[in-house]
């Protein structure tokens, strides 16, 4: 098989399953906005299992897609200017319930300096999502999450390699349970997830970071993580500010 | 809006079913096709004011549904919505570039997929 008829043989199959799943999870979401009548504890509970196991399946089936089609070279990033802090401000927004949920603080401290930035805001919308959406995993109940924004003149060192210009760095820390240092470079890797016997608390594709890690690299960026087990997480990531080579 | 006639072409029993109880909810008036040829005939016959159409139809596929729509001057004012689970961008571009007025991914929202065809209505006739 070419690629060519790989890509479309997969994005055909990925179409396939979506159909299924969108009445999965459309008939299972309607049945719990009760409009048919009134469900049970019980009812609701076995409902809403359903519906996020359909969910799960969904984020999958998009992970997955998004990795062929890094594997295919077939990314390509559409740029445009756009406004960092309103990026952010809806990034937290698409998690407000879930924090709300976990009784997690998620606070944005937003640097000066940095207003409109130049990326592909689809793409940059997906990065901050997977790192809230990591952070706020790991993070237990009455826990923090904060997310940071910086202009910087001169790449840290941990981005040494990007030509010299002006860069923005966005960070994402928590107070979770942290990463050991051998698992550290791991975890962008696909499918690595740290501890096997306690993947069953945390459910996630696995593909979460690594997809990030590409994202952030096709934006010629860097993405690299701090931690001390136990004690929480920082991730940050650095892109130029202006890429008029986009 | 109520009242506005929408045209539902979806190829799975369940797709549809899910759609038109949620849109007839609004009180919409439906009327299913489950194919190319047919969502054609009952484009003609019914002159409905929007039509949902899916891509993957047992047929001939949604890229080729309107392109006869849009080269027949009878039907061809009417808005068509592709109604899909094929979501990359590149795929969205060329919906558009065929004379799609946007679309509606699948898996859908329950809770917003109304409000996106209400959308879609009130563009057509704010036209």
């Amino acid at each position: 098989m070419n690629v060519n008829s790989e890509t479309k043989f997969i994005s055909t199959i990925s179409h396939k399953l979506k159909t299924p799943l969108n009445a999965v999870l459309g008939f299972s979401e309607l049945l719990l906005e009760q409009v048919y009548g009134t469900l049970n504890e019980k009812q609701i509970h076995y409902l809403k299992n359903i519906h996020s196991s359909g969910e799960n399946l969904l984020t999958l089936l998009n992970d997955l897609m998004d990795l062929m089609n890094f594997r295919w070279g077939e990314t390509q990033l559409n740029y445009s200017d756009f406004s960092l802090s309103l990026a952010i401000n809806e990034a937290c927004e698409s998690v407000k319930n879930w924090v709300a949920k976990k009784n997690i603080s998620l606070e944005i401290k937003n640097g000066a300096g940095i207003s409109v930035i130049r990326a592909d805001e689809d793409k940059f919308m997906k990065i901050l999502h997977h790192l809230l959406s990591n952070a706020i995993k790991f993070t237990h109940p009455g826990g923090t999450v904060e997310i940071s924004t910086q202009f910087l003149k001169t790449p840290p060192e941990e981005a040494s390699f990007l030509f010299p210009q002006t860069y923005i760095e966005v960070t994402v820390a928590d107070t979770g349970i942290g990463i050991q240092p051998q698992d550290q470079e791991k975890i962008f890797s696909e499918f690595y997830q740290v501890d096997p016997n306690r993947s069953q608390d945390f459910e996630g594709t696995g593909l979460g970071l690594c997809i990030t890690r590409e994202l952030v690299k096709l934006h010629r960026g860097k993405i690299w993580v701090e931690s001390e087990g136990g004690k929480g997480s920082k991730f940050s990531f650095v892109i130029p500010r202006i890429d008029n080579q986009g | 809006m109520a009242g506005a006639k929408i045209l539902l072409v979806d190829d799975t029993r369940l797709n549809r079913e899910l759609a038109k109880d949620l849109l007839e909810m609004e009180g919409y008036q439906i009327i299913e096709a489950i194919s190319g040829k047919e969502c054609i005939k009952k484009a003609r016959q019914n002159k409905p004011d929007i039509i949902l159409l899916d891509i993957e139809l047992p047929d001939m596929s949604g890229l080729e549904v309107i392109k006869v729509i849009k080269k027949d001057t009878e039907i061809n004012s009417i808005p068509v919505v592709a109604f899909t689970g094929y979501n990359r961008h590149e795929e969205q571009e060329n919906f558009l570039a065929l004379g799609f007025s946007g679309f509606i991914p699948k898996p859908f929202d329950v809770r917003k997929f109304p409000q996106m065809v209400a959308k879609f209505l009130k563009n057509k006739l704010g036209s």
